[in-house]
């Protein structure tokens, strides 16, 4: 198993190296030349030659990167074009309302589609189960932005139960908790239910049943139990998707964190901030199936040897 | 009238077709099985039919602004009325006709990034599954590194450096959300590459070329027209969130995405400006989705992507 | 005998087993560990062995579906092994395989004239469509098809019938050397007499050779000129068809034969049932591979590997009870 765990660490320290050539060739392949940004359109061409020299732009390109990664591995992201301000403090600002938020919209998904995973599985076939997952469908099609606006329409200006958006305590985080819980719960729900469907016909759960066991104990002890696997390894999956709703829903909702940064960032074309989130989250999303992955490993032995 | 003496039984098609229900009946019977596929079959169709008759259905035209009809004494956005049967927004547009020239970019960029996200999928997971070994490796660890970006996030970025138009952002999703794609066909790959009859073709002495796309490709169609069809929903909203963003297509040209953007301003007062493109948005989407499932229940019984 | 039309030299062909961070190869599955033999123009070669003695796997190694790991393999002269991979696909039009599922080896899209059309094809014979068709038509014929098949899909036909397809697709470059791999195995036993003597016709009229892979050993019999009896990759005995039924010499061999059912209930026979486990191909057991199942072991099986000799003319075995000439006239 370790020899697994330290092959899977080595393929995540070649996709993380891919990560940073791609958002390297982002910055420094583009066809605005960032140091004729920083310094303005109006800057004689002598100050926009200073600042290339300054930035290293005149240097050869495997050069730039070799810089560029060094800088990385030393925590400097870099300078932010319009704030003057390193890349690093500006997201470590914004990191902690975007972690609140994330984990409120997949506290919310799993609330919502677990529950209703099982009670469809349980009513497989009937008129109950069958009205849900149409609803799972239109959920999946909603637009998270949309699906917000009508949220607040609804409960912050027509009956104002929550605030009209903007960061703050629990009553904040609800209606943006919500609104991704409701778009995002239709995956583990239909998931769960599949995996349910499928878990009921195996002998294990009909030894129970011979055995006489009772309807809910089997359906607890070993069908949910067993069925949650494939929705765990989904909930990887799922990260990086849930990063994407909390962009669209960060701007909604006035939601002062990575994603209305990287937004704001792409408005002024503050590259070095783009990037360094756009780094950020995948970052993140390689780390965090990694540790899926492992956990995985460690639970199910058929995983090591595939 | 029966004939004393055994016939050959005659294996043309009419005859096996004379036995059958008539078409009407058929075509109930296979509406009932399934519901999935024609209904979003049909909201699909619809879909395709506003975009391209957007001209002729449109009752304005999408970027007059109506100042005196259009806008009530106050400068506010007009209901829904004989004249503009969804409303105005907030300089006086008939919200319907937007909605149907919207159709357009929605189903354009849908569709053709998701034509590239096909071709560049399907070509890479089919190279990785076919050669193996250090081709996979290598082929696999850039569709990590593709799959490591929210396709909206890095293409927010692509679009932002390159500047947003609607062909930056076709491409931009096109060459960004190839990810999944590829991994499905290497798996599918993987698996029909031990088929006897692909081995066959190896006895045969088939080329590598002949064996990838006269043998394998054919066969690996079913999960990815499926997975395709769900794709175009997913693009769409990719494509809308750009746009609601701001970083889309850009106004006057109308996207619902920054329709509903631009709906933000009025809502409070004028919700329609908002329902309107978001129900749109959502009924094309939900259409793509049952497409692609109800696809998936005929083409790929057994699939294992379903998620 | 005239020269062979393949002679197969110390064919081995492992699998290597990887563990470990780097993948280090800790260990071989030894698939196929060994094998010589000959086969004439017209012959059958019957390959028999229980499943998982590297039987199959020795049929495509030779056709280098599998690259060996060493060994030689001539066929009319050229040694199949060292040609290129280009010279080893022109090489295909005179080696071809048919396969065991008649349902996994038809291409479900393709149709009956497409299937059997690829190969000229592939190798550029007959360029006119309208004569590979004829040629296509031709070819059903021969297997006992009708040429208004070509148009239907491999679905439309029994396991019987798309075996007769299956030996077609082999036939259609006109092939001198054909190994079938178990191709009556997946069929009802009334249709396999049939597909049996559809081969046997075939090889009476054309002079194919075969090596006919399978573990049923009265169908074997039935097709085969000579037989070799593999253990866990290697070879057991090799003889005549009718020696080797008469008078089979090693132990293993006359386990497998106890086995076939006898047509005459009265003709009793003492069945020998083998004890145990085969054992693994990663960790075969020293000696001879046998010893650990075989009834009459003797110390020196676990020690040596016994000598592959030619007992009686024709009729090869690897068996400390026939080792040379020194220990002949033992236990038989």
């Amino acid at each position: 198993m370790y020899a697994y765990i330290i092959r899977r660490l080595g393929s995540a320290v070649v996709v993380l190296f891919g990560i940073s050539v791609v958002s390297f060739l982002l910055i420094y392949a583009i066809p605005a030349d960032p140091a004729r940004l920083i310094v303005g359109p109006k800057a004689p061409p002598s100050v926009v030659e200073g600042m290339r020299h300054q930035l290293g732009l005149d240097q050869p390109l495997p050069l730039q990167y070799i810089h560029y990664i060094w800088r990385l591995l030393h925590g400097d992201l870099g300078v932010s074009y319009s704030f003057n301000l390193p890349v690093l403090t500006m997201i470590g600002q914004r990191l902690w309302p975007t972690v609140e938020l994330a984990l409120g919209c997949w506290i919310a998904e799993l609330i919502i589609g677990i529950p209703l995973g099982i009670y469809t599985a349980r009513r497989a076939r009937r008129m109950s189960d069958f009205i849900l997952s149409a609803l799972a469908l239109i959920g999946i099609s909603l637009p998270v932005f949309w699906l917000g606006l009508l949220l607040l329409y609804w409960f912050a200006f027509r009956v104002p139960i929550f605030p009209l958006g903007g960061f703050g305590g629990l009553r904040y985080l609800v209606l943006p908790s919500l609104t991704y819980g409701i778009t995002g719960a239709a995956y583990y729900m239909r998931l769960l239910k599949s995996s349910m469907l499928e878990v009921m016909e195996q002998d294990y759960v009909r030894t129970a049943r011979a055995k006489g066991a009772g309807e809910s104990r089997v359906t607890w002890r070993h069908v949910v139990r067993n069925a949650l696997i494939p929705v765990v390894t989904f909930g990887g999956i799922d990260f990086s998707y849930l990063l994407t709703g909390v962009i669209l829903i960060e701007s909604t909702f006035n939601w002062n964190g990575l994603g209305t940064l990287a937004y704001t960032a792409i408005q002024n074309i503050d590259i070095p901030v783009i990037m360094g989130t756009v780094l950020l989250v995948a970052v993140a999303v390689v780390v965090f199936n990694l540790i899926v992955d492992i956990l995985y490993a460690v639970i199910d032995p058929r995983i090591r040897y595939s | 009238m029966e004939s004393l003496h055994p016939q050959p039984v005659p294996v043309s098609m009419p005859a096996r077709e004379a036995s059958r229900p008539s078409l009407s009946r058929r075509l109930w019977r296979s509406v009932r099985t399934y519901p999935m596929l024609y209904v979003g079959g049909l909201i699909v169709l619809l879909l395709v039919i506003a975009a391209v008759f957007a001209p002729v259905l449109a009752p304005h035209n999408p970027d007059t602004q109506f100042q005196d009809i259009g806008l009530n004494a106050e400068g506010t956005p007009v209901g829904p009325n004989a004249t503009f049967p969804f409303g105005t927004d907030s300089v006086g547009r008939d919200v319907l006709s937007r909605l149907l020239y919207g159709a357009r970019v929605s189903l354009i960029v849908g569709i053709v990034s998701t034509l590239i996200n096909l071709l560049l999928g399907v070509v890479i997971g089919l190279i990785s599954g076919y050669f193996g070994g250090w081709v996979d490796n290598v082929l696999m660890r850039i569709t990590d590194v593709i799959l490591a970006f929210p396709v909206l996030l890095l293409s927010m970025a692509l679009v932002a450096v390159v500047g947003p138009s609607l062909w930056t952002v076709l491409w931009v999703i096109g060459v960004v959300g190839w990810g999944t794609m590829a991994r499905v066909v290497r798996g599918q790959v993987l698996a029909l590459k031990e088929f006897e009859y692909v081995q066959a073709e190896r006895a045969l002495g088939a080329s590598h070329g002949r064996i990838m796309f006269r043998v394998i490709l054919p066969n690996l169609m079913g999960p990815v027209i499926v997975l395709s069809t769900l794709n175009v929903g997913a693009n769409i909203l990719t494509e809308a969130g750009l746009s609601f963003l701001g970083i889309g297509i850009q106004p006057p040209t109308p996207s619902w995405g920054n329709m509903i953007q631009e709906g933000i301003q009025t809502y409070t007062f004028a919700p329609w400006t908002m329902w309107f493109p978001g129900l749109a948005l959502v009924l094309a989407v939900l259409g793509f989705n049952l497409l692609g499932d109800g696809l998936r229940d005929i083409l790929d019984p057994h699939s294992a992507t379903r998620r | 005998m005239a020269q062979p039309l393949l002679e197969v030299r110390d064919l081995k062909k492992y699998f290597p087993i990887r563990r470990g961070v780097f993948q280090r190869t800790v260990g071989h599955v030894r698939a196929v560990d060994g094998i010589s033999f000959t086969v004439a123009q017209g012959e059958t070669l019957g390959v028999v062995g229980e499943s998982g003695c590297g039987k199959s796997t020795m049929g495509r190694t030779i056709l280098r579906l599998l690259e060996p790991t060493a060994g030689e393999a001539t066929f009319d002269g050229a040694d199949l092994f060292k040609m290129s991979k280009s010279q080893m696909r022109a090489m295909r039009r005179q080696l071809q395989m048919v396969f065991q599922d008649p349902y996994a080896s038809l291409n479900p899209r393709f149709t009956v004239m497409e299937t059997l059309s690829a190969p000229l094809k592939i190798h550029g014979l007959y360029p006119s469509p309208k004569e590979r068709e004829r040629r296509v038509h031709e070819m059903l014929e021969r297997v006992g098809l009708s040429p208004e098949h070509a148009r239907r899909y491999p679905h439309e036909f029994s396991g019987g019938q798309r075996q007769r397809i299956g030996i077609a697709r082999a036939l259609m470059v006109e092939p001198r050397l054909i190994v079938l791999d178990e191709p009556v195995a997946a069929l009802d036993v009334s249709v396999q007499s049939q597909v049996l003597n559809l081969l046997k016709d075939l090889q009476n009229e054309y002079g194919y050779s075969y090596i006919f892979v399978a573990h049923d050993l009265s169908v074997v019999r039935y097709i085969s000129h000579r037989i070799l009896v593999l253990y866990l990759g290697q070879m057991m005995e090799w003889a005549e068809t009718d020696d080797l039924f008469a008078h089979p010499l090693h132990p293993y061999t006359q386990a497998l034969l106890s086995a076939v059912p006898v047509p005459d209930p009265d003709q009793k026979r003492e069945r020998i049932i083998l004890q145990g486990d085969l054992p693994s191909p990663a960790n075969p057991p020293k000696g001879c591979p046998f010893h650990t199942r075989c009834p009459v072991a003797m110390p020196v099986c676990s020690e040596q590997r016994p000598t592959w000799s030619e007992v009686r003319p024709g009729h090869f075995v690897a068996c400390h009870l026939h080792g040379g000439p020194s220990t002949e006239g033992g236990a038989s």
